[in-house]
């Protein structure tokens, strides 16, 4: 008979769950993010009076017309959170996308080219794994002036060399392989076998080193606002949120806990997504 | 072997004459005048034109950037008006307390990694699924919330530990184990994989069939063969601790690099944050020496090809 070869059936995988359980978080935060500002009519930038006690104090978790209470400016908290989560996610995603797409151009580009110029080309990655990430990202950020893009472009900054490295490692190595080799004779060009052949194979290890990544860009995101460094008032992110809240931890703890869960989840998923699909590639 | 250490070291200059340029740089692209920012709001023309003067600002670029990477060599680091003093004093202020946080952190995260990667190794099944649940929980949660934390439970509840600052010796605890703890989990989670990827070699199975303890086995050929791959990771994770650390001083509010950090963002002096910046380097090039150092010391494979 001739036809395709049957594909055996396989047993599920032991890391299924993980995958499925991180991209349904991920799913449903992004999900989160989209719909609630369409169907609540809530603004959260929105100050008011009566989001504070007489006091002038936030509104604690539960009270009336406040889901999850207002922070110190009477502003809703659940709407804020959403709002500033919605930022984080973007801020995170992007960098990410951006460095993935510089990492991967780096990575190649060194594989691919002589001797010397990919030697150059690494020990620029090198020096990228070197300076420490916060550093350089809140130097980027601060002196680009405060506001998102600029935390982009700081974020990428710190995320494109270990993916350059994972990429160059990986194409070293795919770069030797028989099926390679077998393009190359056929007569495919050196970009040609790059892009045909060797770059299918690199992208679900870089997607995972991606995964990773974006949760690393949210830690860095949260200690950049920690910072003070990063999105400004009256916009919000989950880093400048905790950052904004940090001294009423005392005295309302759910000002911080609040940001903090999303944050918490939000990583966790990004991990666990990152995690799976890197223990898939690697048994292969 | 002296060629290596030598090429080494010279890996290491040229991270240091990288990260020095890209400072320099930095510095270039703001825009704002560096005199005016020097000599502050109120400063006459004249005074403007003699800080031109001395400080060589209306020099050509090439003239200026090696002025520039001259007076780093010599410890210059320029000056800091949110500080108002030179970078270099502020600088050297604060770096033992950050040095000292650093290095107990880092100290601590070997200390349990290393015990508990071994014990979760060698007892298997349930220990091992919590210590990688447990990693991968430490690993989703930023270290200042952490810090937070612990402030919350030993200082306003317990009351047994102090706040912050950086006098007594009280005061490291809480920040050393901010640290220490995360770090040491994922790092006993990287060994645990090192390990387990160990076990299987013929090498084990050989000292045990010699009649080896299981402690020898394990101390003396599992351990060292399966801390090797990890000591470049270790060296990388050094500058991870350092940005962390730069964090959890200002939870603490202790005197180091991190409150430095923290004012020269607020107040966009530029010139410490690329101060700090470079120091940073120094200290990362000079821990990647040591680790490329230590794997010779180690591996005696690598010696001899060397």
């Amino acid at each position: 008979m001739i036809g395709p070869t049957p594909i055996p059936a396989q047993a599920p995988e032991p890391q299924a769950w993980g995958l499925r359980i991180g991209v349904g978080l991920l799913l449903a935060l992004v999900a989160l993010a989209v719909f609630y500002p369409l169907l609540s009519p809530v603004d959260p930038t929105f100050e008011s009076i009566a989001g504070l006690t007489e006091l002038g104090e936030p509104l604690p978790v539960g009270a009336e017309g406040y889901p999850l209470g207002t922070d110190p400016r009477g502003r809703d908290m659940l709407a804020r959170t959403i709002y500033a989560g919605a930022q984080t996610m973007l801020t995170a995603l992007s960098a990410v996308a951006i460095a993935t797409l510089a990492g991967v151009t780096v990575g190649l580009l060194a594989a691919n080219t002589k001797r010397f110029a990919g030697s150059v080309l690494m020990r620029f990655t090198d020096l990228g794994l070197a300076i420490p990430g916060l550093l350089l990202a809140a130097a980027i950020s601060t002196i680009l002036g405060r506001g998102t893009l600029s935390l982009i472009v700081g974020l990428a900054a710190v995320f494109w060399a270990p993916i350059a490295r994972v990429t160059y490692g990986q194409a070293v190595v795919l770069r030797e392989r028989d099926y390679v080799e077998a393009a190359r004779i056929m007569g495919g060009g050196a970009w040609t076998v790059l892009a045909r052949h060797i770059l299918p194979h690199l992208l679900p290890v870089v997607g995972a080193y991606a995964a990773l990544s974006v949760g690393w860009a949210v830690l860095f995101e949260s200690a950049l606002g920690f910072l003070g460094a990063g999105v400004q008032e009256p916009d919000a992110s989950i880093g400048s949120m905790l950052g904004q809240h940090l001294i009423y931890y005392r005295s309302h703890p759910a000002l911080i806990v609040i940001p903090a869960v999303f944050l918490a989840v939000l990583v966790m998923a990004a991990n666990l997504v990152g995690e799976s699909l890197r223990t898939r590639t690697e048994e292969r | 072997m002296g060629w290596y250490i030598a090429r080494r070291l010279g890996a290491a200059l040229i991270t240091v004459w990288i990260v020095a340029t890209a400072g320099f740089l930095l510095v270039e692209i703001i825009p704002g005048d560096p005199a005016r920012q020097l000599a502050g709001p109120g400063a006459s023309a004249e005074s403007l034109v003699a800080i031109r003067e001395a400080y060589g600002f209306d020099d050509p670029l090439p003239v200026r950037y090696v002025d520039s990477l001259l007076r780093m060599a010599q410890g210059d680091l320029g000056y800091s008006f949110a500080k108002a003093e030179p970078v270099t004093d502020a600088l050297l202020r604060s770096l033992p307390t950050t040095l000292l946080l650093t290095s107990l952190a880092f100290i601590v995260e070997v200390l349990i990694a290393i015990p508990l990667a071994l014990w979760v190794v060698s007892r298997g099944g349930f220990a091992d699924r919590l210590l990688v649940i447990a990693a991968g929980f430490t690993a989703a949660i930023p270290t200042f919330l952490v810090g937070l934390l612990l402030i919350y439970l030993f200082a306003f509840r317990l009351r047994i530990l102090p706040l912050g600052g950086g006098g007594s010796p009280a005061a490291y605890v809480l920040p050393v184990l901010t640290l220490g703890v995360p770090f040491g989990l994922v790092l006993a989670r990287l060994l645990r994989t090192s390990l387990l990827e160990q076990r299987s070699q013929p090498y084990v199975a050989f000292s045990e069939a010699l009649g080896e303890t299981a402690w020898s086995v394990r101390w003396r050929h599992l351990l060292p063969n399966a801390l090797l791959p990890l000591l470049s990771i270790l060296a990388l994770d050094f500058a991870g601790l350092f940005s962390s650390v730069a964090v959890v001083e200002v939870a603490f509010s202790m005197p180091g690099l991190g409150a430095d950090l923290l004012l020269g963002l607020n107040r966009l002096d530029t010139a410490l944050i690329v101060g700090i910046g470079i120091i940073a380097g120094l200290l990362v090039a000079l821990v990647n020496l040591i680790a490329d150092v230590a794997v010779i010391a180690i591996d005696p494979r690598v010696r001899r090809s060397t």
